[in-house]
């Protein structure tokens, strides 16, 4: 087995064992949101439309009108990891690229490969220029509100400015944070911050100023927290596997949380509409669809990793390495051939 | 027989070279799988800056690459490589507090699936990395130190199969990641497996000659080179001898001492500590008509695991039967 890892010069080595390798992306510090240590920023680059074409790393977004609002299809280069072994699924997963985030201006942020350490943050303009930044194993990116820059959490749990025209990179916190990055409408970042960046089984919600580089808990129920959004009504949405017990959704706001939903225990990738009253989610390769108002829980079939839409009316679900757009009582409504689509932002018509 | 001779003499000469660095260790803590040929990839990170690494041994990198065999940067954790769906075993009895098992077997991303146990000494023990549906326990369930609770996996962030084992203590009013490398938890470094034992001897190391109809008394006394006591006289964690190859298999020389058609006897003491030596005595008795025979036998956990035979010296009793002129036609 061969597998990258970057060297203390930043080079790239190879290194080859008879055993089975891991590479395990590192953690920084743990003493909670602050800089222990200030890692140099990843490099990076710019290209023109012209260039990345010329250079085969071009992105292709399609834009599709669809039930529910805008969706992107992005057409991407050639995979850039073995996927030899792996399921179908699993290969759909990992495709070469994960669509992370979609700004108001249009632009377009990817994580140029997931499971690969080397993969970084690509963002695509409309005008189809592209920037690339090294951001090693990114887990999670969000724009704030008006495109100029997104925050990014990489493989190691650490918190990045981007500049969105540069990609330049600028280093917030260590965290480590898991991936889970939203911006609240005020302008703060709701991220989920852990003690273990490969081992996360205890985590908290915090609220992260990107003005004072202060963070505060949000949510002190223990637990193996997922994801954390803000809704509509300014409340935030915590999906959470609760210490010693099943998957919840729980509202906070601001007192003691509400308990929005209990998921089926071994619920995964949550997703929900904005204003909370439908939440997707898949268990076991089931992909349910689950409302907040009657309590109920609808079995769409087979799928992963469900997105549901801004009105929770549609949802789109990864199948075989392809993704399938499907309406809230299962019907499906369109085909993509692709695994890497995504919805737009709501800044871009929550409806067609 | 030679051979086996040797493992034996071997291990013994081990075993008496290594009980002189065990008067530090605890012993309390086993490895949290059966096969010793496992062994770490990368430990804990025991300096809390970033991209300062020093592992059980005090040794310091100023660097933030990965050392292979002995840490890596901020790790708070143990990893074993091995195969997908590899037993995992807990590593000291407790009781389980937390789980979860919905992440794909190889799902890679930052969440993965675990088990955390809850001990007796006021830490956890955590088993990350696992299959979907991998826990083999669940939430409330007392557990026994060497007890199958799960099955490997590589869900989260993993790059190749392997177990994420964690020790986890309140420090300074707080749960922290420990390590019982350095802490010397286990027996040595880097530890024992449960259950695990290794040939020494038996009361006949050629060919048992076992007239017809009649019964002989034998035994084979194995060290205990595993990190977990043996018993003879409670249910769970009592070790057997049984028939192997194949397992459980109903033995044509059982004889009226046997527990059953494939159990030949439990470990004759009451106790066997790690490092020590454990006899299993039986009879043979032969209905079967003059011949050569073979019988092997392994040794097991009741209901837990069996042990690796290839440790056992790949144990077996060469037996010939003869005609019993008292009873058998000439």
């Amino acid at each position: 087995m061969s597998v990258r890892h970057r060297s203390a010069n930043g080079g790239r080595t190879r290194v080859r064992a008879a055993v089975p390798v891991l590479i395990i992306m590192s953690l920084a510090s743990l003493s909670g949101a602050q800089i222990a240590h200030a890692d140099p920023p990843p490099p990076a680059q710019t290209m023109t439309a012209a260039q990345a074409r010329g250079s085969g790393s071009a992105v292709g977004v399609t834009k599709h009108s669809e039930q529910g609002g805008q969706v992107l299809e992005l057409q991407l280069p050639p995979p850039r990891i073995s996927a030899v072994g792996l399921s179908a699924g699993e290969q759909g997963r990992r495709a070469t690229a994960r669509y992370l985030d979609g700004a108001s201006n249009g632009a377009v942020a990817i994580a140029d490969g997931i499971g690969d350490p080397e993969a970084g943050l690509l963002i695509r303009f409309p005008d189809g220029s592209q920037s690339h930044t090294a951001l090693a194993g990114v887990a999670g990116a969000a724009f704030a509100a008006d495109g100029s820059w997104l925050a990014a959490v990489d493989g190691r749990g650490r918190l990045w400015r981007i500049e969105a025209t540069t990609g330049t990179a600028s280093q917030l916190t260590s965290g480590p944070y898991t991936g889970s990055i939203s911006f609240t409408r005020a302008g703060e970042l709701l991220l989920v911050e852990a003690a273990s960046i490969e081992a996360p089984f205890s985590s908290v919600v915090v609220r992260f100023s990107p003005r004072s580089r202060r963070s505060v808990v949000v949510d002190h129920e223990e637990g193996f927290v997922f994801s954390a959004s803000e809704l509509t009504d300014a409340s935030v949405a915590v999906t959470a596997h609760v210490f010693g017990g099943g998957v919840e959704v729980r509202r906070m706001t601001g007192g003691p949380s509400e308990r929005l939903a209990s998921l089926d225990p071994r619920a995964i990738d949550a997703s929900l509409s904005d204003d909370g009253s439908r939440i997707a989610y898949s268990a076991g390769g089931t992909v349910y669809l689950h409302d907040v108002a009657s309590g109920s829980t609808k079995r769409l079939g087979r799928g992963e990793m469900p997105r549901v839409a801004h009105d929770g009316d549609s949802l789109l679900v990864l199948r075989d390495g392809q993704t399938a757009l499907l309406a809230a009582d299962g019907r499906q409504l369109d085909q993509f051939a692709t695994a890497t689509v995504g919805w737009a932002s709501c800044e871009e018509g929550c409806q067609p | 027989m030679i051979a086996r001779a040797f493992i034996g003499l071997s291990f013994a000469v081990a075993v008496w070279l290594g009980s002189a660095g065990r008067a530090l260790a605890t012993d309390d803590y086993t490895l949290p799988f059966y096969d010793p040929a496992i062994s770490l990839s990368y430990g804990v990170d025991r300096d809390p800056r970033s991209c300062y690494q020093r592992d059980w041994a005090n040794v310091l990198w100023a660097d933030c690459n990965l050392h292979y065999g002995r840490v890596y940067d901020g790790h708070t954790g143990m990893d074993y490589p091995m195969s997908l769906l590899s037993p995992i075993a807990s590593s000291r009895d407790g009781t389980v507090i937390d789980l979860f098992e919905g992440f794909g077997t190889q799902q890679f991303g930052i969440n993965g699936n675990y088990v955390l146990v809850s001990h007796a000494d006021g830490r956890r023990t955590l088993y990350y990395h696992l299959a979907q549906n991998g826990a083999r326990v669940a939430v409330g369930q007392t557990v026994l130190a060497g007890q199958w609770i799960a099955d490997s996996g590589c869900s989260g962030q993993c790059y190749g199969a392997h177990l994420h084992f964690e020790m986890r203590a309140v420090v300074s009013g707080r749960w922290t990641s420990v390590d019982p490398i350095f802490e010397q938890r286990f027996t040595t470094s880097p530890g024992r497996v449960p259950f695990l034992a290794s040939y020494l001897r038996e009361s006949n190391s050629g060919t048992e000659v076992i007239k017809r109809y009649t019964t002989v008394t034998h035994w084979v006394e194995f060290v205990n080179a595993g990190g977990r006591t043996w018993r003879n006289n409670i249910n769970a964690g009592r070790v057997l001898l049984g028939t192997w190859n194949p397992a459980t298999r109903a033995s044509a020389f059982r004889a009226i001492d046997w527990p059953s058609s494939w159990v030949a006897t439990n470990v004759d003491q009451t106790s066997v500590p790690p490092g020590y030596v454990g006899r299993f005595t039986f009879g043979l008795h032969a209905e079967s008509p003059p011949g050569g025979y073979d019988e092997s036998f392994n040794v097991l956990s009741n209901s837990l695991r069996w042990f690796d035979w290839s440790r056992l010296g790949s144990f077996h009793v060469p037996i010939t039967v003869i005609t019993n002129t008292r009873f058998d036609d000439p």
